[in-house]
């Protein structure tokens, strides 16, 4: 009888750890108290900056390996009417764009794109995998690549969260929970190559980088802005 | 599709090929694109050669997705050959298409077209006021370098992180050349600590940024520091104390040099050598046996009074077993000697026994001063009967004594070695002159090493001493003395390993003054 119960506490206390662990490093406020909790809104925002900086590094990593070995040529004239899938979604293409942007359709913009690369990226890891041209390094990239993106987005997911939580937003930011699945193809409906995958997610990093810069300065300001 | 901008490009290429005496400007170039702050942008090209003509130069561009043709906004502000692509006319992650025309009275030529995305191409300009100061406490001084962002780029919005790096040289290096640059990453902060500068050193630092991931803007101008020398009163006081303790140092060793031995002898004290008493070794090295030996022996040896010119030799042989052979010889030859001889001995003892001779006076007596022989001297090494030596032996004097003792048993061979002696000497010519000394009788010595045997009688038992040997090597070997003033000695039994080795240890002495030789070694 008593063995049970030990095992029964034990059992309590290992969920009572995984819970907080879950909850974050954050220090625990009791609810309502602003200072606790924009604190830890700035560290969730430089996490998320500091991921999306190594995802946009690992790409144009990447991405220079690929056109160092694999296109010699940099006059390439196919490269002007190259059409990422991604073309569709309306992004601000300065800064003074992004600023005049609100912020839960800042928000929209970064959910939208990084969602919109979940599936090519794990395609891409795919067929680098299979090539026998990429070496094995260039494929675990692919593949680290295409874990970070995921993370990204969960952890975009909880800064948006918090936003909302601390009202900062308005919760109509929508688009979140159902993907948007694009098969990545051209006008022409020819699938990208990887080369082009490559770029086009090139791209779209430097893009969910600055715009989440942007968002965080907008938002936190004191904080190293 | 086939807008205006095809319609443009293909009036453009018709007049290209009209033909022309004076032909179309040469083609320009585009060097370069830069953003500085990720917002705007700028080209620049080179002209191609002019050919005397007027040539104007205008750039086209059209942007991802469009057909539009789009000609450059801005020519002036960026300088010559530069178009300048100001905040509305810049967008970030699309690809431009930009192409230069160069065109004169003739004709136009168009550049190669340059696709340029504004993201790849953001380089800042480098920071601005750069500022180095040593600070510190006085022995452990540093830089701290401060500097700011360059002006046109837009930090606060966070649109744009800079990043910076820092980088030092020592410019008066000791080497005589110049020292390696030290770059130091700042991060993002404006400002860094250079710890450990070298006292007395002159330094120039430079810094530049980038933007997020983008390309490395040019170094700063430098800014020069000097690091104050505190380290000069220190290093006088070092090297005074280095230079006295060396110095101190080398003294001590220099005379503990100078008297290596005194030290020597202080540390390792010579192991004493053995002392006889009365022994003095320099009177061996002065070859003068007499002192050597009165010395040693002067309390219980009688002294006999100095003889020098008397050499008295002794030829032992046994003649015990033939008494008549020696008894007949020695008559035959010197009977007058024996008969002294036996005139001489009126001892107790018997006539023919001399059991001790324990005074050189009674020696004297058997060898008188008439008698000057020397004893053979054999360069036998074998005593081999069957060879002969050969060797040359003066012989001064040709009497003989001989001593017999009729007590010993000798071996058979020996008393026939005696006799065999004699014999030998009978053979030889031996004739006394009338003072027995003057004369000289080669005597070809043959198997003397058949002299002897007496000596070893004289070893066994010390009943019969003679006084003038030295001693005795093996078997066959007497060493006799010389007369004058040596002492009688027992005889002893040395060690016969290598009776050769010690007859020539005594040999020289023997070599070198026959007249004053002490040892003679009788072969027997």
């Amino acid at each position: 009888m008593s063995r049970n119960r030990t095992q029964a506490m034990l059992f309590v206390a290992l969920l009572c750890l995984d819970l907080h662990a879950r909850v974050g490093s954050a220090p625990i406020c009791p609810h309502g108290h602003t200072g606790c909790h924009i604190l830890s809104l700035a560290d969730l925002f430089d996490r998320v900056i500091q991921h999306s900086a190594r995802m946009h590094g690992l790409s144009s990593d990447l991405h220079s390996e690929f056109e160092q070995y694999f296109l010699p040529s940099k006059n390439h004239i196919s490269r002007v009417y190259r059409k990422c899938h991604t073309s569709n979604i309306l992004t601000p293409n300065g800064k003074e764009n992004a600023q005049k942007l609100a912020r839960e359709e800042l928000t929209e913009v970064i959910m939208k794109l990084l969602m919109a690369w979940r599936d090519p990226l794990s395609q891409l890891h795919q067929s680098m995998a299979h090539q026998q041209d990429f070496n094995s390094f260039s494929s675990n990239k692919a593949l680290e690549m295409s874990d970070m993106v995921h993370e990204l987005r969960k952890g975009v997911e909880k800064v948006t969260e918090k936003m909302q939580l601390l009202g900062m937003i308005s919760n109509s930011v929508s688009g979140l929970s159902s993907p948007e699945a694009l098969l990545p193809a051209s006008e022409s409906g020819e699938a990208l190559s990887d080369y082009e995958l490559l770029y086009c997610f090139r791209r779209d990093s430097d893009k969910v980088q600055n715009y989440l810069k942007i968002l965080k300065c907008r938002i936190v300001p004191e904080h190293g802005c | 599709m086939w807008g205006d901008t095809t319609q443009a490009l293909a009036m453009m290429f018709l007049f290209s090929w009209i033909p022309h005496y004076q032909s179309a400007p040469g083609q320009p170039r585009i060097t370069s694109c830069r953003s500085p702050e990720k917002e705007t942008f700028t080209c620049w090209w080179e002209p191609g050669s002019s050919e005397g003509l007027p040539t104007t130069h205008r750039l086209f561009y059209n942007k991802e997705r469009s057909d539009k043709v789009l000609e450059c906004p801005d020519y002036h502000s960026a300088g010559n050959n530069s178009c300048f692509f100001n905040k509305a006319h810049t967008s970030i992650w699309i690809i431009y298409n930009i192409t230069i025309v160069a065109s004169n009275a003739n004709g136009s030529t168009f550049s190669e077209p340059l696709e340029v995305d504004v993201m790849d191409i953001v380089q800042p300009h480098p920071p601005e006021n750069l500022t180095v100061t040593v600070v510190g406490v006085e022995d452990n001084p540093y830089f701290l370098v401060q500097w700011e962002a360059p002006h046109d780029t837009d930090t606060r919005s966070g649109w744009v992180t800079l990043k910076y790096e820092v980088r030092v040289k020592l410019e008066n290096s000791r080497q005589d050349q110049a020292g390696e640059w030290e770059v130091y990453g700042a991060g993002k902060q404006r400002e860094l600590s250079i710890y450990s500068p070298q006292p007395g050193g002159k330094y120039s630092v430079q810094v530049r940024c980038r933007l997020d991931q983008g390309l490395w803007s040019e170094w700063s101008p430098a800014a020069f520091i000097s690091v104050p020398n505190i380290y000069l009163k220190e290093k006088s006081v070092v090297i005074f104390t280095a230079t006295t303790s060396a110095f101190i140092f080398l003294l001590t060793v220099g005379i503990l040099v100078i008297k290596r031995k005194h030290v020597k002898h202080c540390l390792l004290p010579p192991v004493p050598g053995p002392k006889i008493k009365g022994f003095d070794a320099q009177l061996l090295k002065a070859e003068k046996s007499e002192d050597l030996f009165n010395a040693l022996t002067s309390k219980g040896f009688p002294l006999a009074p100095e003889v020098p010119d008397h050499v008295d030799y002794l030829v032992v042989v046994d003649n015990e077993e033939d008494p008549e052979g020696t008894g007949t010889k020695a008559p035959q030859e010197h009977p007058e000697h024996q008969k002294t001889h036996q005139h001489s001995s009126s001892d107790p003892a018997d006539e023919f026994h001399y059991s001790y001779l324990s005074t050189e006076e009674q020696l004297n007596l058997i060898h008188t001063d008439r008698w000057k022989r020397s004893v053979f001297v054999s360069d036998c090494q074998y005593c081999d009967p069957e060879t002969t030596c050969g060797t040359r032996q003066t012989f001064t004097g040709g009497a003989q004594t001989t001593l017999q003792r009729p007590e010993r048993d000798e071996g058979g061979s020996h008393s026939t070695s005696g006799k065999t002696k004699l014999k030998n000497f009978d053979k030889d010519t031996v004739s006394t002159g009338p003072n027995g000394l003057e004369e000289y009788v080669d005597v070809t010595d043959r198997q003397d090493c058949k002299l002897k045997p007496t000596t070893e009688e004289e070893e066994e038992g010390g009943e019969e001493n003679y006084s003038k040997v030295s001693g005795v090597y093996c078997d066959s070997v007497l060493v006799l003395q010389k007369g004058s003033s040596t002492p009688i000695q027992t005889l002893t039994k040395k060690n016969c390993d290598d009776p050769q080795k010690k007859i020539k240890g005594e040999k020289p002495s023997t070599v070198k003054d026959l007249s004053n030789t002490q040892d003679y070694v009788g072969y027997v």
